[in-house]
C-alpha cells in the first residue's frame, strides 16, 4: 500500500543524505506551495509519491481506525441489543455475541449463512423483511413488535434495519438492531395508562367544579365515568338505615335499561352484603361464575349485571351508599380500572362532603353577613407589637369611613367622643398589655361628625410562647338600644312623676307593676304589693271589679270608679282606667289600671249635692211654710173674734189652748222659714257680746247644774250685721246640743273673738273671704260625734237623739241662718271628748278700712329660712307655700310625716323651722316630731292641729313643741308664730 | 431560460490520503449544495492509475478538473477554501 522512497540512485551516502535532505526540502517546499492541501506527486516516470507528511497522517488516521475498530467491536458485543450486518444476499455478514446467546448459537456458526440455514422456518421468517430493507434502500426504524419470550411471558424488542452502502452509495448489506423493550414498553402502558387517569379524573374535577349540588354532581359522574371505562351502567345509591335496603337515585346507562328504583342488598349474595359492609371495593367479574343461583347469581341475572365494581360508602360504621359501575357481560376488570373507579368514588364522596359543607359554611356565612349588616356589628383586630389596625366593613361603616380604611391608633382612638377616649385608651393598654378583656359602651362621633353610641369588645390573643400578638373584639352601634334605654327611663320617671297610681297586673291579678304613684296613693312600696293579688291588698270590692274585668276582657278597655282601702284604712274613690295588654301575639297577657285619686272630688260633689238637696228642701219648705202662714193666719185672727162672741170660761179656754196651738204652729213655720232660703230677717248692728251674755243667762238658768259654763268676750268684739233673733237661735240651738251631749257633766264654754281672715286663710276656705269675722265658739265635753256622722249633723230631719226629742232641724236652721249671715261652721269633734263648733260671722268694725289689707304690710317676713311644711292636705300645703314665700321664706314640702323625715335627712342643716300638721295618715305629726328630734334636740317645731290647742298643749309640751298655730290658721298667725318661733331659737342658740 | 448545465468533474486523489478524502467530501458537499442532480464526478486514484494522471498533467494531488461546462479548469488542493473554490468552477457563492 505505501511506497517507498526512491532506491534508484546510487550515489554515496552523503549524497544520498543531501538528495533525502533535497527530497524532503522539495516535499516541505510543496506542501509550502500547495498550502499543505497536497498528498502526493506523480513523477514523470508514471509513479505516484504520496508526500511524507499525508503518509504521517495517513499512518495516524490507520492506528485511529484500528483502535476504533477494536472499540466497536467491544461496544458491538457489550451493547444490550442484537446487532447483525447482512450481505445484498441476505447471508449474516457478523453478528454480535447477544444474537448466539438469543438463537442459542455460536457465532461462527451464524456468520456466512442464511436465516433459514440456520433457524426454524417461524424464527427464520422474522428475518424475513431484511432482504426487502436491502433490497428498497429504505431504513426501517424503531419498528416495535411483540414477542413471547422463552417461558411465554411477554416480550417487546424494538428494531431497527438500516441499509449501508459503499462510498458510492451502493447498497451493500444491512445493518440491524434488536432491543429488548419489555421494561420501557411497561414503563410507557404504564404512564400512559396513569397520565389517561389522571387527564380524566382532572376532566371529572373540572367538570364537576362548578356544581353545587350534590344530586348534579352525582350525575355528571356517573356519566363520565361510565364513559371512561365503557361500562354498561353506572349507579349510584342510598342505603336505608337498615344497611341493605337502598335505592338507586340515578344512573348512566349505555344501551343498557336503567335501574332506577329500590332494592335489596341481602338478594344480591352474602359475599356482596359482607364485604360491602365492612367498606371493601366488590369486585365481579363474571356473576354466574362467582355466585350460586340462590345466592345472587338469579338476582344479578334478573338486573341484567354479569360484572361489577362496586365501591360502598361506609360512615360510623354503617353503610351509608354506594356507588357501582355494571357490565351487562363478563368483563375481567383491570386492577387500574378497580383502583379508578374508587379513585373517582372516593373524590365523589369528598367532593359532595365538601359540597354540603360549603353550602353550609355559605350560608351562615350569608347569615353572618346579614346579622352584622342588621345588628350593625363588625370585627376588628390590632396585630402587635406594629400596632397595625384592621377594620371589617361593618366597622368602617359605623365609623363612616370607606370600606378598607386602616387607620392608626391615634386615629381610631381619635374617634371617640372625648369623655370615651381615656376609656378606650386604657382599656386598650390594659388588654394590650396584661391581657385584660373589656366590654365598654362608648361615645364615637363619625367621620360625618354625628355621635353614636358603639359597644366595644376586645380581648387579647397570645401565641405558643405566651406573648400578646394581637388585639381583637367585636364592635357594635347600640345608639338605638341607647336611644331606647333613655326613652325607657325617661317614660320610667314620667311614671313614677305620675300622681296617679299606675299598676300592671297579671290575670290572676298578681300585681306585677306598682309605679312611685301607687305607693304614695295606696302606702305600700312596690316591694311589698309586687307579687301580692291586687283585690286582696286594696280592699276592692269583688262585685264591682268581676263587672270590670268582664269588660276589659271583653272589649279590651273599662272605665269607671272604685273604692279601695288604702294601708291606712283610708277608703279612697278611684276613677279607674283599665286596659288590656296583650304580648306580641295578641294573646291577654295583663291589665294595666290607671287610678287617679277623686276622694276629694267625690267629697265635694257630695257636699255639693247635699247642698243642693238642702236647697230644694228649703225652696220646699218655704212653700209649705208659706201655705201653712196662710192657714194659720186666719185661724188666728179668727180667734179674736171668736172670744169676743164666746165668752164662757169653756170657750175660753178652749180658745187659749187653739191659740197656743196656733202660735206654735206659726212659731214653727217661722222656723222652718228661716231655715229655707227665702228667710229675710232684720238686718241691724248685733253685739255679740250682749248675745253671748243673754244665753249665757238662759243657760244657766235652764240648764241643769252639773254643766258649768264659761263664757269669754273681749270687750272689743266687733259687731255683726244681722238679725238678733236668728243669731240668739243659733247660740241657743247649740248650746242645747251641747247639753245633750253632756246627759251626766261637763263643761260649756262659750266664747267670741275677733279675727281678720286673709288671702292666704281665704284661699285655704272656699266659704270665707278675707276681711273682718267675729267667731263665735261653742265648745263642749261631751260625748263627740261620731266620725260616719259628722257628715250628715247639717241635713235636715238628721238627728240622733230618741224620737220626739229633736226634730233633726236645729242644725240645718243654724247653718240656714249662718249662711243667710254670709258665715260659715266649722266642726271639731273627738269623739268622748268634745265637740267644738265655730262660727264665723262677717264682722263690722270701727274702722270701716280693710283691716286685713293694712296689717298685711306690717306683718313680719323672715329672712330666707328654709321652713319644712308637713301637711296631707295639699291645697292647704300650698297655700301655705305661697304666703311663706311672699314673705321672704324658702319651702320645702312633704306631705306625710315619712316624706319630711326624709327630706330632712338630705336637707337638714338647711331647715330652720318644721311646721307640722298633727293630724297625718301614714306617720302623724307626734310621730314626725318624735323622730326629728332624735336627729336634732333643738329643731324649732310648729304644731298645727284643727283640735283646741288646750287639749294638746300639754302633750306637744311632752313633745317639746312650744309653738303652736290652731287649724285653719290665717297667714298674720302663721307669720306671727313664726317669727317668735325664730326668734326664740336665736336666743336658745346664743345660750 | 436555458436548462442549467450538467457539471463534470475529475478528481485526482492519492489513495485515503488525508488531503484526498478532504477533497473528496468538500466536492461532494458543493456538488450536493449547488449542483444537486446535475453533476457527475470521476474520480482518479493515482496511486493506482499514475498513467493517467500523467497523460492529464496532473503532478499533485488531490487535483480537480471541472471537464464541462466549459472552459476547462483545474484547480489543486484540499477545495476547503469554498468560496474561492466556487468562483473558480464559476458558481454563485
Amino acid at each position: 500500500m505505501t511506497n517507498t522512497p526512491a532506491s534508484a540512485v546510487e550515489d554515496t551516502e552523503a549524497e544520498i543524505a543531501a538528495l533525502v535532505r533535497t527530497l524532503h526540502e522539495t516535499q516541505q517546499r510543496l506542501q509550502e506551495l500547495a498550502g499543505g492541501e497536497v498528498d502526493a506527486v506523480v513523477h514523470p516516470n508514471g509513479q505516484s509519491y504520496m508526500l511524507h507528511e499525508a503518509q504521517e497522517k495517513l499512518r495516524r488516521s490507520e492506528v485511529a481506525l484500528h483502535r476504533q475498530q477494536a472499540e466497536l467491536q467491544a461496544l458491538f458485543d457489550v451493547v444490550p441489543a442484537m446487532i447483525w450486518f447482512k450481505d445484498t444476499k441476505n447471508g449474516f455478514l457478523r453478528v454480535n455475541r447477544r444474537v448466539a446467546e438469543s438463537t442459542g448459537m455460536r457465532i461462527d456458526e451464524i456468520e456466512g449463512r442464511s436465516a433459514y440455514d440456520i433457524f426454524p422456518k417461524q424464527a427464520a421468517d422474522y428475518y424475513a423483511d431484511d432482504l426487502q430493507v436491502i433490497q428498497s434502500g429504505a431504513p426501517k426504524m424503531g419498528i416495535i413488535e411483540k414477542l413471547s419470550g422463552p417461558e411465554g411471558q411477554e416480550l417487546w424488542v424494538q428494531t431497527d434495519k438500516v441499509p449501508f452502502c459503499d462510498s458510492d452509495g451502493k447498497v451493500t448489506g444491512l445493518v440491524a438492531m434488536v432491543h429488548d423493550v419489555t421494561a420501557r414498553q411497561q414503563t410507557e402502558r404504564s404512564l400512559r395508562e396513569s397520565e389517561e387517569r389522571l387527564r380524566f379524573l382532572n376532566d371529572l374535577g373540572e367538570a364537576t367544579r362548578p356544581l353545587a349540588d350534590p344530586a348534579q354532581i352525582m350525575v355528571v359522574v356517573a356519566r363520565m365515568l361510565g364513559e371512561h371505562l365503557r361500562v354498561s351502567r353506572c349507579a349510584y345509591a342510598d342505603v336505608e338505615k337498615d344497611g341493605v335496603k337502598y335505592s338507586i337515585r340515578h344512573d348512566y346507562t349505555d344501551n343498557c335499561p336503567s335501574l332506577v328504583g329500590d332494592y335489596d342488598l341481602t338478594l344480591f349474595g352474602a359475599r356482596t352484603v359482607t364485604t360491602l359492609a365492612s367498606g371493601g371495593t366488590l369486585v365481579i367479574r363474571d356473576t354466574d361464575a362467582e355466585f350460586l343461583p340462590d345466592d345472587g347469581a338469579d338476582s344479578f341475572r334478573a338486573v341484567g349485571v354479569k360484572a361489577v365494581i362496586c365501591c360502598p360508602l361506609v360512615k360510623e360504621g354503617r353503610l351509608r351508599a354506594m356507588m357501582a359501575v355494571h357490565q351487562t357481560v363478563p368483563r375481567e376488570w383491570m386492577p387500574g380500572e378497580v383502583a379508578l373507579v374508587e379513585e373517582v368514588v372516593e373524590r365523589c364522596w369528598a367532593l359532595m362532603e365538601r359540597r354540603t359543607a360549603e353550602e353550609n359554611l355559605r350560608q351562615s356565612e350569608a347569615l353572618l353577613r346579614i346579622a352584622s349588616r342588621t345588628a350593625r356589628l363588625g370585627g376588628w383586630t390590632v396585630d402587635l407589637p406594629v400596632v397595625r389596625i384592621n377594620w371589617s366593613d361593618e366597622v368602617c361603616g359605623i365609623h363612616g369611613v370607606p370600606p378598607g380604611t386602616m387607620p392608626d391608633l391615634e386615629q381610631a382612638i381619635g374617634f371617640y367622643a372625648l369623655q370615651s377616649q381615656e376609656i378606650i385608651s386604657q382599656a386598650f393598654l390594659a388588654c394590650a398589655e396584661q391581657g385584660k378583656p373589656f366590654d365598654l359602651e362608648l361615645e364615637l362621633i363619625t367621620a360625618d361628625g354625628s355621635p353614636v353610641w358603639v359597644r366595644s369588645i376586645g380581648e387579647a390573643q397570645r401565641d405558643g410562647a405566651g406573648e400578646i400578638t394581637r388585639v381583637q373584639g367585636a364592635f357594635q352601634d347600640i345608639t338605638e338600644r341607647k336611644l331606647s334605654e333613655k326613652r325607657i327611663t325617661e317614660q320610667a320617671a314620667l311614671i313614677d312623676e305620675a300622681p296617679d297610681a299606675i299598676v300592671v297586673r297579671d290575670l290572676e291579678h298578681r300585681i306585677t307593676f306598682w309605679s312611685k304613684g301607687a305607693e304614695r296613693l295606696y302606702g305600700w312600696s312596690e316591694d311589698e304589693a309586687r307579687g301580692k293579688f291586687l283585690h286582696h291588698l286594696l280592699h276592692v270590692d269583688h262585685d264591682r271589679s268581676q263587672e270590670a274585668e268582664r269588660a276589659v276582657l271583653s272589649i279590651g278597655a273599662w272605665n269607671g270608679e272604685i273604692e279601695k282601702t288604702a294601708r291606712d284604712g283610708r277608703v279612697l274613690v278611684l276613677d279607674c282606667r283599665w286596659a288590656m295588654v296583650r304580648d306580641t301575639h295578641g294573646n291577654a297577657q295583663s291589665i294595666l289600671s290607671i287610678d287617679t285619686d277623686i276622694t276629694e272630688r267625690k267629697k265635694i260633689e257630695q257636699q255639693f249635692l247635699r247642698a243642693q238637696r238642702m236647697e230644694s228642701i228649703g225652696t220646699l219648705a218655704g212653700g209649705i211654710a208659706h201655705d201653712l202662714n196662710n192657714s194659720l193666719g186666719p185661724i188666728i185672727l179668727s180667734l179674736d173674734l171668736l172670744g169676743q162672741k164666746l165668752t164662757d170660761p169653756e170657750s175660753q179656754e178652749l180658745l187659749e189652748i187653739i191659740s197656743t196651738c196656733a202660735n206654735r204652729g206659726a212659731g214653727m213655720v217661722r222656723q222652718v222659714l228661716s231655715f229655707g232660703r227665702g228667710v229675710d230677717g232684720e238686718r241691724q248692728e248685733v253685739q255679740i257680746r250682749h248675745l253671748v251674755r243673754d244665753i249665757e243667762k238662759i243657760v244657766n238658768d235652764t240648764f241643769l247644774k252639773h254643766i258649768e259654763v264659761r263664757t269669754s268676750v273681749p270687750n272689743d268684739l266687733w259687731t255683726v250685721m244681722g238679725d238678733a233673733t236668728q243669731l240668739h237661735q243659733v247660740l241657743l240651738n247649740l248650746c242645747v246640743n251641747a247639753r245633750d251631749a253632756m246627759p251626766s257633766s261637763g263643761n260649756l264654754t262659750i266664747s267670741a273673738e275677733n279675727l281678720a281672715l286673709d288671702e292666704h286663710y281665704a284661699a285655704m276656705n272656699p266659704e270665707a273671704h278675707p276681711g273682718a269675722y267675729i267667731v263665735l265658739e261653742v265648745e263642749d265635753t261631751g260625748t263627740g260625734i261620731p266620725r260616719s256622722a259628722i257628715e250628715k249633723i247639717f241635713d235636715p230631719f238628721f238627728t240622733t237623739k230618741e224620737i220626739g226629742k229633736g226634730t233633726g232641724l236645729g242644725l240645718s236652721t243654724t247653718l240656714a241662718i249662718v249662711k243667710s249671715h254670709g258665715g260659715y261652721i266649722r266642726v271639731y269633734s273627738e269623739p268622748g271628748t268634745g265637740t267644738t263648733f265655730k262660727i264665723y260671722l262677717p264682722a263690722q268694725t270701727e274702722a270701716a278700712s280693710p283691716i286685713a289689707a293694712e296689717r298685711v304690710v306690717e306683718l313680719p317676713r323672715g329672712n330666707g329660712e328654709l321652713i319644712l311644711v308637713v301637711d296631707d292636705e295639699s291645697s292647704v300645703r300650698h297655700v301655705t307655700q305661697q304666703t311663706l314665700e311672699a314673705f321672704g321664706y324658702r319651702v320645702i314640702l312633704a306631705a306625710d310625716g315619712a316624706e319630711a323625715v326624709a327630706l330632712y335627712a338630705q336637707r337638714g342643716d338647711e331647715i330652720a323651722v318644721l311646721l307640722t300638721d298633727m293630724m297625718m295618715p301614714i306617720m302623724d305629726g307626734p310621730a314626725t316630731i318624735q323622730v326629728l328630734r332624735k336627729l336634732n334636740a333643738q329643731l324649732p317645731i310648729i304644731a298645727a292641729s284643727g283640735l283646741p290647742a288646750n287639749d294638746y298643749i300639754a302633750k306637744f309640751a311632752s313633745l317639746g313643741v312650744q309653738h303652736f298655730v290652731p287649724k285653719p290658721y290665717t297667714a298674720e298667725t302663721l307669720l306671727k308664730v313664726l317669727r317668735q318661733t325664730l326668734e326664740k331659737a336665736q336666743i336658745a342658740v346664743r345660750e | 431560460m436555458s436548462i442549467p448545465a450538467h457539471f463534470k468533474f475529475r478528481l485526482y486523489v492519492a489513495g485515503d490520503g488525508p488531503n484526498s478524502t478532504l477533497a473528496k467530501t468538500n466536492l461532494a458537499a458543493i456538488c450536493l449544495e449547488h449542483l444537486a442532480d446535475r453533476h457527475e464526478i470521476e474520480i482518479v486514484d493515482v496511486l493506482r492509475e499514475p498513467q493517467r494522471a500523467l497523460a492529464d498533467l496532473v503532478m499533485l494531488t488531490p487535483h480537480l478538473v471541472k471537464l464541462s461546462p466549459g472552459p476547462i479548469r483545474k484547480i489543486t488542493g484540499t477545495l476547503s477554501q469554498r468560496e474561492v473554490v466556487l468562483q473558480a468552477l464559476g458558481l454563485p457563492c
